[in-house]
């Protein structure tokens, strides 16, 4: 990562990485982000409203994620509704945490702490 | 959904800070109000309750931190408008040291008269009556001796009465060695049993009149505070004296 990731503490806090997920697929709203992460894990992470948007205000002041101009889903949206759309600075950002923890998944592998396959 | 339900949840709303509420409590509204709304829809009332179980927790967990944050930054930003103009940073330092200070003397007297009770057995129950003139615009009038008799003997309200001199006057203290002016006050009878007060040696007024020194069946009845007394032991030139300790 370049000088983007001095300000962002590494690593990546859980539920702001799987913020970062879920708007790497597409814009969402702060309630479309909570259902993907549910859907994603299989209802093992539940983000709840005020860690969302707690972290949401966070990573809006980081710069890694803004509030989106276009709406998404223009058939379906709600006016008073406001989508988050992932900057430049947020995918670099979830990719050194991608690759931060590919890393430590090679080096676990690398040590013999393989899982068996059924 | 049940409308209770999210006046209750926007209470607990109120648990962050007033710019996050701002800033978010509505969509935080309306995302509880889809949950609420689909618990609802797939399990009845029973399933609504991990939803209750999971905001409850969260908040718990978010507010004090988001306070925190919120504190920490606005101090951050003083600090940092303060290097930036040290003039505006001494003048607010000033303004706040003289407002807690005027603020402090101002709760010193109030606590000091209005607040505390005064240092006597049951407090509530004592009262200072004036003489209102209302002719002469005097509402704190000085009562003279055939006033207060004439009162006293007409007074259903009180269990006991008593007057002294509200200001205080100088004596001259003889026969004790150097002469000495002291500071005192004239008091009827019943001022120190009405305040409870008891003497640490001697004892105090007999059944006597004011004022004490001009009137010749009560010359020689005194109460002195402990401190004067202290500097006179040995040559007191009242045989009849009573003390009491200093407040």
């Amino acid at each position: 990562m370049g000088n983007e990731d001095s300000q962002v503490p590494s690593p990546l806090p859980a539920i702001a990485f799987h913020i970062l997920i879920s708007l790497a697929m597409r814009d969402r709203h702060g309630y479309g982000i909570m259902q993907e992460v549910a859907d994603r894990t299989e209802g093992t992470v539940q983000i709840q409203a005020g860690s969302l948007y707690a972290t949401i205000r966070r990573l809006l002041g980081d710069g890694l994620i803004q509030e989106a101009v276009e709406r998404p889903d223009p058939e379906n949206h709600d006016e008073r509704r406001r989508y988050y759309h992932l900057t430049k600075q947020g995918r670099a950002v979830a990719l050194a945490e991608v690759e931060r923890l590919a890393s430590l998944v090679r080096q676990a592998r690398a040590s013999g702490l393989v899982l068996r396959t059924k | 959904m049940r409308e209770p339900s999210l006046h209750v949840y926007r209470l607990l709303l109120l648990c962050y800070p007033s710019e996050f509420r701002l800033e978010y409590g509505d969509e935080m509204t309306r995302t509880f109000r889809q949950q609420h709304r689909q618990a609802l829809g797939a399990r009845g009332l029973s399933g609504i309750a991990l939803p209750w179980w999971r905001v409850v927790t969260d908040l718990i967990l978010v507010a004090p931190k988001e306070r925190i944050h919120m504190l920490l930054q606005d101090i951050r930003y003083a600090f940092r408008t303060f290097r930036a103009n040290p003039g505006f940073a001494l003048a607010a330092v000033l303004t706040i040291t003289l407002g807690i200070g005027a603020n402090t003397a101002i709760f010193s007297v109030v606590n000091g008269i209005l607040l505390q009770p005064l240092p006597y057995p049951d407090p509530d129950r004592l009262a200072m009556v004036y003489l209102n003139e209302a002719e002469r615009n005097a509402p704190f009038a000085h009562m003279s001796v055939a006033d207060y008799l004439d009162w006293r003997t007409h007074d259903r309200s009180f269990e006991a009465t008593a007057a002294f001199g509200a200001f205080g006057n100088r004596f001259n203290l003889t026969g004790g060695g150097e002469p000495e002016q002291v500071r005192g006050t004239y008091a009827t009878a019943g001022f120190f049993s009405i305040l409870g007060a008891k003497p640490v040696a001697g004892r105090l007024f007999g059944r006597c009149f004011f004022p004490c020194e001009r009137h010749p069946r009560l010359r020689g009845w005194q109460t002195l505070s402990a401190s004067f007394s202290g500097s006179w032991i040995g040559r007191c030139p009242f045989p009849r004296a009573g003390v009491l300790m200093d407040c």
